[in-house]
């Protein structure tokens, strides 16, 4: 087994707000291999999208992170921009959630492929306008040559989230990050991109963290599973393992409210009664402890490490753990 | 959303450039009638500043003892009258438009260079750096600013370069303000934050992704910028402090007019007529450009 591509340990990120701090992520340990595709699920505020921020050095001002990341054996966590900016376009790419913000209004989209390879891979224009062509055929962008020197207002959804995804692949990374890519995009051009990804996993050594709130896309593309909930990771494991055999409480009510094919259309989805618990004033015990519907005495006093039930199959819950 | 011609051409056809916003602008713009017959007149004093002082029937300093302070009138070619000295006021209107025009704009350049330069800086950098240069911004503002500009004036001499350098230094405090505002708000975009994941140095960042975005509003201030400029230059000058004899500019002109306001009332009202419909103009052209520009239309 070759080294991991990204190694975190005890990854953690704070935001000083006016009234206190906000404990965003907790001690969030994972790796990525080469190829590997590893979605993080978890619903708003459960810290999916600030870990990555944090790994790419793109916490706001007021945000810190502890812990380490190794990227390629390197340490980047609170790397200096420097450093920083020869990884990042270059050997990490990362897809944004909002296409129609995350392309600049004032320039052609071509220019804004090209600059990234002219910065990182010291191409001619002319080389850089080849190689950005062929990425956004490989993309399937409708007639790109025509396109190119477009702006992004005249693209539809589709093309510009294609172009978002062509930034973040034209220097062909070891590792993508998608920050729910599909979250914006109706369900056929939806369907295409996560193709597209599959596609990609397949054909090259691209490792992808996909990070989603929709198990289902998860499913479809990914080889593990992170499970995050407040800020922590509460189970983690094989895709086929956390959905035949869901260890942690959170993760069995996720999957029971996630609608299905075969499931009664006129029944209503079970819910997850109440609230996550406020970052800035995290219980002692287990965080789901007060929605949970099997809590024991000790998850309100107790935090559950996170233990393997079976293989690399991980979970923090002391009663899937006492069973 | 503005549907292109590229979708409906064939394959094959030439390329069509993207249409950018400041196209479309242009045309919004264009649709302002106001604001278009405003750029007319601007552009007719223009011609006339530059044409009347090389072909006019008249000298600038020429002066004609037998004809002094002569009314509006076809003889001799005095259109607009000859002043107390007995110069031609058709030349001399329009020489002054030359100056008053050229300092209106090229003041208005250096508060734009410096405003944006400063502003941006302040905004993108924020933090301690930009907190002290902003501070810095409101202590010179606490200066009055026809003080500070006869300072300067006073202290390193009174010559035509200086007097818009020194108007333009006094202004850019404005245009630093909005544009640091303006960068304030554009740092924190999604395409901004996109371009830090690309991994592009923060002076690319700076120059292609967050001055361009701020110019919209920018532009705007510096059209109304040009004719405060022109005000600040006619008054420097009827104090005294703005170009020297035989040089003029409308300032200058309205501020020798005044003295004759008994016995040659034109002398006051031709010079003050050009510069309060310039700066009519100017304005509407501002209004039309903020119309133009306003990202709600979008």
């Amino acid at each position: 087994m070759t080294a991991a591509l990204l190694k975190c340990n005890d990854l953690c990120v704070r935001f000083e707000v006016k009234n206190g701090v906000v404990q965003a992520v907790n001690d969030f340990s994972f790796t990525i291999d080469r190829g590997e595709c590893v979605g993080i699920v978890g619903e708003s505020g459960s810290g999916k999208t600030q870990s990555c921020m944090a790994i790419m050095g793109l916490l706001p001002r007021n945000g810190s992170a502890t812990g380490s990341a190794r990227f390629q054996g390197q340490e980047i966590l609170n790397a200096r921009r420097k450093v920083m900016n020869r990884i990042r376009g270059k050997s990490i790419g990362m897809i944004f959630q909002d296409s129609m913000a995350g392309l600049t209004p004032f320039m052609r989209i071509g220019d804004q492929l090209c600059e990234v390879l002219i910065e990182h891979k010291g191409m001619s224009e002319a080389e850089a306008r080849t190689r950005a062509l062929e990425v956004l055929d490989i993309l399937q962008f409708p007639q790109p040559k025509r396109r190119f020197k477009m702006y992004p207002y005249e693209l539809s959804g589709g093309m510009r989230q294609r172009v978002m995804i062509a930034l973040a692949l034209v220097c062909k990374p070891d590792l993508i990050i998608a920050d729910e890519p599909t979250t914006a995009l109706d369900i056929t051009i939806q369907a295409q991109i996560l193709e597209f990804l599959a596609g990609l996993k397949k054909h090259t050594d691209t490792a992808i963290i996909m990070i989603t709130h929709d198990f289902g896309v998860a499913a479809e593309l990914c080889d593990r599973v992170i499970v995050m909930y407040a800020g922590r990771m509460v189970e983690s494991g094989r895709v086929e393992d956390i959905f035949a055999r869901p260890q942690h409480p959170y993760t069995q009510a996720l999957l029971r409210a996630t609608p299905r094919l075969d499931s009664d259309p006129q029944a209503e989805l079970p819910l997850i009664p109440g609230r996550p618990p406020s970052l800035q004033n995290l219980p002692s015990g287990c965080s789901f402890a007060q929605r949970c519907t099997q809590t024991l005495e000790r998850c309100r006093h107790e935090r559950p490490e996170l233990g393997t039930p079976f293989g690399e199959h991980l979970s923090a819950c002391f009663v899937t753990q006492s069973q | 959303m503005k549907s292109s011609p590229a979708v409906a051409t064939e394959n094959g056809s030439p390329l069509p450039a993207g249409r950018s916003l400041w196209q479309d602008a242009a045309d919004r713009f264009r649709a302002n009638r106001a604001a278009m017959i405003s750029a007319g007149i601007i552009f007719v004093i223009i011609i006339l500043a530059i044409v009347v002082p090389i072909w006019g029937p008249h000298s600038l300093e020429e002066v004609y003892w037998d004809r002094m302070l002569i009314a509006p009138s076809l003889e001799n070619h005095h259109w607009f009258g000859t002043d107390v000295n007995g110069r031609d006021m058709f030349a001399r209107v329009f020489y002054g438009a030359r100056i008053s025009l050229t300092i209106g704009v090229l003041t208005t350049l250096v508060a734009l260079t410096i405003g944006v330069l400063y502003g941006a800086v302040a905004g993108y950098f924020g933090g301690r750096i930009g907190t002290i240069m902003m501070r810095l911004v409101d202590i010179i503002y606490a200066v009055p600013a026809l003080f500070l500009i006869i300072i300067l004036i006073s202290v390193f001499g009174n010559n035509f370069i200086l007097v818009f350098v020194s108007i333009g230094a006094v202004e850019w405090l404005t245009m630093a303000r909005i544009v640091r505002g303006q960068t304030l708000a554009i740092r924190e975009k999604d395409y901004v934050e996109a371009a830090h994941a690309l991994g592009l140095p923060q002076t690319t960042i700076l120059v292609r992704y967050i001055i361009p975005n701020v110019l919209g509003p920018v532009i705007v201030y510096a059209t109304l910028l040009i004719p405060i400029n022109i005000l600040v230059e006619s008054y420097l000058s009827f104090l005294g402090l703005g170009v020297q004899e035989p040089y003029t500019s409308w300032g200058r002109l309205i501020s020798q007019g005044t003295k004759e306001i008994e016995t040659g009332l034109w002398l006051l009202l031709i010079p003050a007529v050009f510069l309060t419909v310039t700066m009519f103009c100017f304005n509407f052209i501002g209004d039309g450009l903020r119309d133009a520009l306003d990202p709600k239309d979008r």
